[in-house]
């Protein structure tokens, strides 16, 4: 039966990845194309977040990696003359150096401590990148071209699309590898009981050092391709408002390890796509939909969905034995 | 120099109010309460409108000011904070969301730009040393300070101080001798808020106001009650004093940014050295 179930699962992700693939040929509408490359850029920093819950850490900076991330190959291309198809490796291995840096010192704290310092962080992050020149400034930086790979100019919709299909493919594909590897089962049996672990010996900080690594490793490419998507780059894009929205790209989607993340991306990114953006109109909309999602359905879309289905078939059942039960009496087998 | 240090004691005297709201919400409801930023925010603006829309005078509109939104406290522990009690992250989250809405959407309502308020006091006055001091300045240290002694009061010498202090040390015990826990979570909320809002009233002829100030001024009173020690009432004196220090020092000799930057610099220190801070966990008051 283990069996059948695999090939079930190959083919309808076989049937999606031609979807993805043909679909530019199908669309012409670049509402559509835009909230598409949009999801896949945003999705894989949203599950690299998600990383971070295996061994139990929050981080608030998760923002600042992107904008490191994004600084850094547009000051490669723009001033340094790199090709951008070096400058966006260099982007996630710079999001790496500085993730361990921070995380060396810090990583080894509890939970809620290591939140508060990465909240810190990211407001520091965000004052460097506003007040050291080299950044640009409050004003950031603009009048970067997308790149050109050949005869593909990727300034256009379509070849940005595929891009960012690459970048999600690849994430997923790594994010896959991790939740199954023996690491992460480690990691998360350190999470539910960690001070057992440690008293079998296990190093908590070096786990939780490769998995903050590799988390920022994806958000650094994130924004280097989100960057380069918006053609700017300013303090504030990647500010208080976008690590808001990546932790509700968690929260919403839920728990669930992939999809959580992939659903809460394309639900919000959906949602802003329909208030126009407006700069303001939309954290407080986003604001009063986490604070409602967090108060009434906590566990997220994905599982409160997941929890839909059972409760909807007792009721099913429910129903179907009252009208078949001419007598009285009997509650039925609940 | 003495410029220097009348800043410091005016900046540590408003640093204290906000601290201390967030130091009891920790130290009772074991809660980070990452609105108490919006709520010091929210009292600066609600006087600015009873002062500009309603005319009333700063000694009308301020007391007013407070007490309205001390309301809000309760408020959200009524209808948001009692459904997730102990679930830090949970409460994290919801007062995240909360925070973003009323920061926005004060943005959207007064516009994003900052505003003054109408002066209250029309006269200045010079210290010696050429220290132009305004009557303004004066209110924050007379008044910042008055807030912390009565706090003080309230906690040490009334029934509900008594109370509060009991669920702190043990909530089950508490319970027993016949404490609402939820009662004393709203308590904690209305004096944290009305402590915040206090400081968004003094503060707000000082400076100018705009729909963000709330967010910076709680990193700093986060750093300060980390320094102090997590729910320990002393402790965030203590450091609301050094915090403003730091902060007076930094933006006199070297400029706004580098005073956060040391802010946080301090707060690495300090988890990392010693993460229980000044005066330990909730060492209650003294």
């Amino acid at each position: 039966m283990n069996k059948r179930r695999l090939t079930t699962v190959n083919l309808l992700l076989a049937l999606l990845a031609l979807v993805l693939l043909l679909f530019p040929m199908v669309t012409d509408s670049s509402f559509v194309f835009h909230l598409i490359t949009m999801v896949f850029i945003v999705a894989p920093v949203a599950m690299s977040l998600r990383l971070l819950s295996y061994v139990g850490l929050l981080s608030m900076a998760h923002q600042s990696f992107m904008a490191i991330g994004a600084y850094t190959t547009v000051i490669l291309v723009k001033e340094l003359g790199v090709s951008f198809w070096l400058a966006l490796p260099a982007a996630g291995i710079a999001a790496v150096i500085v993730a361990l840096i921070i995380g060396a010192p810090v990583l080894r704290l509890k939970g809620a401590y290591f939140f508060l310092v990465t909240f810190g962080f990211g407001e520091v992050a965000r004052l460097l990148f506003s007040y050291v020149p080299v950044f640009g400034g409050f004003n950031g930086i603009w009048g970067f071209d997308r790149p050109t790979l050949g005869p593909v100019d990727f300034s256009a919709p379509i070849p940005y699309y595929y891009l960012a299909l690459f970048f999600v493919v690849v994430a997923v594909y790594a994010m896959y590898r991790i939740h199954r590897s023996e690491f992460a089962m480690r990691a998360q049996a350190i999470r539910q009981c960690d001070f057992l672990a440690e008293a079998l010996g296990v190093n908590l900080t070096r786990y939780r050092v490769i998995l903050f690594a590799t988390s920022c490793l994806f958000a650094g490419l994130g924004g280097a391709l989100y960057s380069y998507y918006i053609e700017y780059i300013n303090p504030t894009t990647f500010g208080f408002t976008m690590s808001l929205y990546l932790l509700m790209y968690v929260v919403i989607g839920g728990i669930a390890p992939f999809v959580g993340p992939i659903v809460g991306v394309v639900i919000l990114r959906m949602l802003s796509t329909v208030i126009g953006g407006m700069p303001m109109l939309e954290p407080v909309i986003f604001g009063a939909i986490l604070l409602i999602m967090v108060t009434v359905l906590p566990k997220g879309v994905v599982p409160a969905v997941g929890d839909l289905v059972p409760a909807v078939r007792k009721v099913v059942k429910r129903r179907r034995v009252y009208s078949e039960q001419p007598a009285v009496g009997s509650e039925g087998s609940n | 120099m003495l410029q220097a240090f009348v800043n410091w004691i005016m900046l540590s005297s408003t640093y204290t109010l906000v601290a201390l709201g967030l130091t009891l919400a920790f130290g009772i409801m074991h809660i980070i309460n990452f609105a108490h930023g919006a709520v010091y925010m929210v009292g600066a603006y609600a006087l600015f409108v009873f002062m500009t829309h309603f005319s009333l005078s700063y000694f009308i509109a301020g007391p007013l000011a407070i007490v309205l939104v001390a309301l809000l406290g309760p408020a959200i522990d009524r209808l948001v904070l009692v459904r997730m009690r102990g679930d830090i992250l949970r409460v994290f989250l919801a007062m995240l969301g909360l925070s973003s809405l009323l920061e926005n959407g004060m943005a959207l309502v007064f516009g994003p730009y900052a505003k003054s308020v109408p002066r209250p006091f029309t006269s200045a006055f010079d210290l010696p040393g050429g220290v132009q001091m305004g009557w303004e300045r004066v209110v924050v240290i007379v008044v910042g300070l008055a807030g912390v002694a009565a706090l003080y009061l309230f906690i040490q010498r009334t029934r509900l101080g008594r109370a509060m202090r009991a669920v702190e040390q043990n909530p089950a015990a508490a319970a027993l001798q016949g404490v609402s826990i939820n009662g004393i979570s709203s308590l904690c909320m209305f004096v944290g808020s009305a402590l915040a809002a206090l400081a968004g009233v003094i503060m707000a002829p000082v400076f100018a106001i705009e729909p963000y100030m709330g967010t910076p001024t709680l990193m700093k009173a986060t750093v300060i009650i980390v320094l102090g020690g997590l729910g320990s009432v002393p402790g965030s004196v203590v450091g609301a004093f050094i915090l403003g220090l730091v902060d007076s020092a930094g933006a006199t000799y070297f400029g706004g940014p580098v005073s956060s930057i040391a802010g946080f610099a301090l707060l690495v220190l300090i988890l990392v050295v010693k993460p229980s801070g000044l005066f330990g966990f909730r060492a209650t008051s003294i």
